[in-house]
């Protein structure tokens, strides 16, 4: 089975979005509430929920482009395993009771794919090798 | 010449990073003179800070998975370009006065290379056609008769 990083980062992004919005619901509907043009440059409370909450969108830009490219490619760069890792790390720092760990494992792991290829563990290699490339369609 | 979108998104997250940074600065240093340990606890500005700055993190990696991606299929998905489009549509209504627009002009870059193959327009003189290819690990031009 392909390791889906992609799908992981989507997933993170989904995950952080839901979050903040149940955790800060009432912070929510003010926004929606008021209008919600202009609404996140108001007072620092809802700027700082804004903020928190759009954060989950470019995780899942970032999900939509490594998902398409280990479909084609068969791997992710390892780069950007390392920057992920290091900027989760100094956000985990910074608030060591936020889902700064769950970036890191993802990072981590997008490590070991970029380093084994994209491929999955020897047990679960199909006859892809675990990866299926749609290079060619 | 090759269309620069990853680079882009790395200049993006660079210039958010500074351009955060130089916004709060007085949060900036609040934080370096407590200690960046468990630093954002309670406090609802450096809260907003912290968010704010934190975004340039994913934006960043973007484009370095979009560079790496770019370098080696010459092009990129049409729809990272409208999800990035309609998301930073949303933030920039939201907040006007931000970077948005430029996550904005970015996905539209995007839909443009994903819909010429990654070809930039083709220079005088440039016999690539705007498309260099490091598939196999060394830049390749590719020529194509119009």
């Amino acid at each position: 089975m392909r390791r889906r990083i992609g799908e992981l980062w989507i997933g993170l992004g989904v995950l952080h979005l839901l979050l903040i919005m149940v955790m800060g619901w009432s912070e929510f509907r003010d926004l929606l509430g008021d209008g919600y043009v202009n609404a996140g440059e108001t007072d620092a409370e809802r700027q700082a929920f804004f903020w928190l909450l759009y954060l989950g969108v470019p995780f899942i830009i970032v999900g939509v482009v490594t998902r398409w490219a280990q479909r084609r490619l068969g791997t992710v760069p390892e780069s950007m395993g390392w920057v992920s890792l290091v900027c989760f790390l100094l956000g985990a720092l910074a608030v060591p009771a936020s889902g700064f760990w769950l970036g890191l494992v993802l990072a981590g792991y997008g490590i070991v794919v970029a380093r084994t290829g994209g491929a999955g563990t020897p047990e679960s290699l199909g006859s892809g090798g675990g990866i299926r490339s749609k290079a060619h369609g | 010449m090759r269309r620069r979108i990853g680079e882009l998104w790395i200049a993006f997250a660079v210039i958010h990073f500074v351009g955060v940074t130089i916004g709060g600065w007085s949060t900036v240093q609040d934080v370096f003179a407590d200690g960046p340990i468990n630093c954002i606890h309670g406090d609802v500005e450096r809260d907003a800070f912290f968010g704010w700055f934190f975004m340039g993190v994913p934006i960043l990696t973007t484009g370095v998975v979009t560079r790496w991606a770019q370098r080696r299929t010459g092009t990129l998905p049409e729809s990272m370009g409208w999800i990035t489009v309609v998301a930073f549509g949303i933030g920039a209504l939201v907040a006007p006065l931000s970077g948005a627009w430029l996550g904005i002009a970015l996905g539209i870059g995007t839909i443009a290379v994903s819909r010429h193959q990654g070809r930039g327009p083709q220079l005088p003189g440039d016999p690539s056609d705007g498309f260099v290819s490091y598939e196999r690990g060394e830049p390749r031009h590719e020529t194509t008769h119009r």
